[in-house]
């Protein structure tokens, strides 16, 4: 294993730092909400985590596609990575949603849609994790994680879009560049990116970890249907 | 018994999941109209009487349709309206003052606003993300070093 400077790094610090100051404007810069007062401060870090997770789990679609061809341990790496960070990114939001409606809202909890499908992506994708941690075998692992996650990811776009088809809860319906003050726009975005420079780091590093811990023995003999790739791409 | 439950149900999301067949109080999210509010206008709903769901009294005076259902059944969960400067549950604190009702309320000022809340959010976001970072990274480097012959 390459034990060089790692090139995520870069983009890792450009992350941390952005969030650092997308949190310093959103604490102390930025003016009280019209509606929330200090209490809208919170929706600088709540929308972007909320976008980096959807991102990400997109992303973790796009990968199981491309290891149920390839088949190889970077891509079940990379595939188990994305969907790891995303169950983590989804617990942030849902925690800080909750945090943020007793406040404001006098509830921790309501069986709002976007809500309620965001707890259902929760637990999918940790259901994911879990079912992977049951498979045996490289090529059995690929195929569980791959396809649940792509039977996961039916719920996500609903996450997004059902705002557009229900009014019924507390999501307001998307906020554009046009529907909010110039003086949060900065914020926002620097925490927007922010978390995903950090999700693809973080994405990264997990990636290397299953592969260095994976090394070349892997969990069990490799099938005979294995065929030598599987054995041989181990580079993520 | 109906409050326990929802803070209970409130507690975490994987136990709100597991919370999804028995029936949390959705009341008020149903009577929340879409997008944003103000807390003075969830206050203002709070107003309104609650609403008694199911084990209503048998008309004819008889056995009631819920076999538990007595004088409590039918009353409503007292709780502290907290900006109506009236005692709501009887327990003598009247609005913020009633600190098991009120603590989370934003407009009562001895929560500094709701900072409380805010640092919570911001500084368990910030942890969570830190901690998640360190556990990759030292198992990572932990492997590597497992990986790695020494040439001592």
């Amino acid at each position: 294993m390459n034990q060089a400077f790692e090139k995520e790094h870069v983009v890792g610090a450009l992350g941390a730092l952005m969030l650092a100051v997308g949190c310093w404007l959103a604490l102390f810069v930025v003016p009280p909400m019209v509606n929330f007062g200090d209490l809208g401060r919170p929706l600088f870090i709540h929308v972007p985590t909320a976008w980096a997770s959807l991102l990400v789990f997109t992303v973790a679609f796009v990968i199981a596609i491309i290891a149920l061809r390839k088949r190889t341990r970077g891509w079940d790496a990379a595939l188990a990575s994305s969907v790891e960070v995303g169950v983590v990114l989804t617990a942030l939001l849902l925690f800080q949603g909750m945090f943020w409606a007793r406040p404001t809202q006098n509830f921790w909890w309501t069986w709002d849609p976007r809500l309620t499908l965001s707890a259902v992506m929760f637990v999918s994708f940790a259901g994911v994790l879990s079912l992977r941690s049951f498979a045996e075998g490289l090529h059995r692992r690929i195929m569980w994680t791959a396809v649940s996650t792509i039977i996961a990811y039916v719920n996500v776009p609903l996450v997004y879009f059902i705002v557009k088809i229900t009014d019924r809860g507390i999501h307001q319906e998307h906020s554009t560049p046009q529907t909010v003050s110039d003086v949060y726009h900065l914020a926002l975005r620097l925490n927007a990116f922010a978390m995903l420079f950090l999700a693809y780091w973080l994405i990264a590093r997990r990636s290397r970890l299953i592969l260095a811990v994976q090394g070349g023995a892997d969990a069990g003999p490799p099938a005979p249907q294995d065929g030598p790739e599987l054995v041989a791409g181990v580079e993520g | 018994m109906r409050q326990l439950h929802r803070q209970w149900c409130g507690t975490a999301p994987l136990v709100l999941v597991l919370c999804l067949g028995l029936g949390a109080d959705t009341s008020l999210a149903e009577e929340t109209p879409a997008g944003v509010e103000t807390p003075q206008e969830v206050a203002q709903q709070q107003d309104s009487p609650p609403q008694v769901e199911a084990s209503s009294p048998d008309p004819t005076g008889g056995a009631t349709s819920n076999a538990n259902a007595g004088p409590e059944a039918v009353k409503p969960p007292a709780r502290e309206v907290c900006h109506d400067d009236e005692d709501n549950d009887g327990d003598g604190l009247i609005d913020c003052d009633d600190v098991a009702d009120c603590l989370a309320f934003a407009t009562c000022g001895w929560i500094l606003g709701g900072w409380v809340w805010i640092w919570t959010i911001f500084g368990v976001t910030l942890a969570a993300l830190i901690l998640y970072a360190w556990f990759i990274t030292a198992r990572l480097r932990r492997a590597r070093s497992e990986e790695t012959p020494h040439n001592d």
